[in-house]
């Protein structure tokens, strides 16, 4: 039997409900001033070779941060960035207007599968849209996110980006 | 503390958009291609459509890298493909696109244009195009200076004359012979007669090496039969050997 095509799994994984495994715990990220949680999905109980990972950037004095799901290369984004000038591929959706934009955005999988080959996940995703007007906090963006991509909420509190802190 | 207005101020300075005889403008980017030269692209249309392009720079940076040879749309074109580019007869190229849409696709293929670039340059054969001999030349002249001399007859041991294009007359009466050789039949056959009777006379103060362009195609049967002359030496791997028999 042929290899079914990575899109297919992807878009599977995304359908079914997941939960989020362990005890939240944020670890310094790869480059300096990130930190970063990385949360095990489990489908039906059983770990899913996917992550809900999040990055904060505790000294930077604005709200920034990205949520992310990996299975394992990124297939669904938010950069919380207002900072951060995001161009989109000519190659994309019918319905997604936008040229280029410096805003919150996020990458959503419909918009980016498109990028995939039979075996590979995109390197890029390389399609945005602007984030929702009424989703504009770390809470709101994730809840958000995890309605999109079909993770049970966390408990209230469960997850909080890590405080604001100054480099002295 | 500098200001963020005078940055914006010295960044704008490098971006510049000059009009062409055909219509279009020329944009310089911020983007850089692997030789450090910042990509120009090229905004042509009307009042409410417009291309951008990059004129074939990307194919440019490969020539100017040394890429010879012609490389096939269809290899960009997978390069391109995931920013919603275009290729034609090497041309990066956006679709049309409105008027808001001008600095994405400045972006866009300027970017793509550098991406393509230096993926070639990585990945793409690479034949340097040289001449043999006038490189050579150069490079025995650089090391033994006066004491080479061209064209010089040298007699065999069957006490026949045979000419080659470097001699050098060293001290303590040391002759070093360098044959350059091409890789055609009567070139071949000639050098190694030449060398190989002189070889036969079995005078210890010279030294004989055929030279052979490794930038073309040799068979390995040649290259024996070279090696029945004097000793073959690639070009390439020439310099540490001259510096050597130089000192």
């Amino acid at each position: 039997m042929p290899d079914r095509p990575i899109a297919e799994l992807i878009d599977e994984l995304l359908a079914a409900e997941k939960t989020l495994g362990g005890t939240p715990d944020w670890q310094p990220g790869p480059y300096e001033g990130e930190e970063r949680l990385v949360i095990p999905l489990r489908v039906n109980g059983v770990s899913a070779a996917a992550a809900l990972i999040i990055t904060g950037y505790p000294y930077i004095g604005h709200t920034k941060f990205r949520i992310m799901l990996c299975a394992p290369k990124c297939v669904w984004r938010i950069d919380y960035a207002t900072d951060e000038h995001h161009v989109n591929s000519f190659n994309r959706p019918p319905d997604l207007l936008e040229y280029d934009f410096c805003e919150p955005h996020y990458h959503a999988w419909p918009d980016n599968r498109r990028f995939c080959t039979h075996n590979s996940l995109p390197e890029r995703l390389e399609n945005a849209r602007i984030m929702p007007h009424d989703v504009r906090s770390f809470d709101t963006s994730l809840r958000w996110f995890c309605g999109q991509t079909d993770i049970v909420q966390p408990e209230n509190g469960l997850i909080m980006l890590p405080p604001r802190r100054r480099l002295l | 503390m500098i200001e963020p207005d005078a940055i914006l101020a010295l960044l704008s300075r490098t971006v510049k958009a000059t009009p062409i005889e055909d219509g279009g403008v020329r944009v310089s980017t911020h983007v850089l291609f692997p030789s450090n030269g910042n990509v120009t692209v090229t905004v042509r249309g009307g009042e409410r459509e417009f291309c951008v392009y990059d004129d074939g720079a990307a194919i440019s940076e490969m020539i100017s890298a040394g890429l010879r040879g012609p490389v096939p749309d269809r290899m960009l074109r997978a390069r391109v493909r995931n920013r919603g580019l275009e290729v034609s007869k090497g041309v990066i190229r956006s679709p049309t696109i409105p008027l808001e849409a001008i600095p994405a696709a400045i972006l866009h293929v300027a970017n793509a244009s550098r991406d393509v670039a230096a993926w070639a340059i990585e990945r793409l054969p690479f034949r340097v195009v040289r001449n043999f001999r006038a490189d050579l030349a150069i490079l025995l002249d650089r090391y033994f200076h006066t004491a080479l001399t061209k064209d010089i007859p040298i007699i065999g041991a069957s006490n026949k004359p045979h000419k080659f294009s470097y001699v050098a007359r060293l001290s303590g009466e040391r002759t070093i012979i360098v044959d350059p050789v091409t890789n055609e039949p009567t070139s071949i056959n000639s050098r190694v007669v030449a060398n190989l009777d002189v070889r036969n006379m079995h005078d210890p103060r010279i030294t004989q090496f055929i030279v052979y362009d490794d930038n073309l195609r040799w068979t390995t049967s040649d290259l024996k039969l070279l090696e029945i002359g004097a000793p073959t030496i690639p070009f390439s791997r020439v310099e540490p050997q001259v510096r050597q028999l130089a000192h």
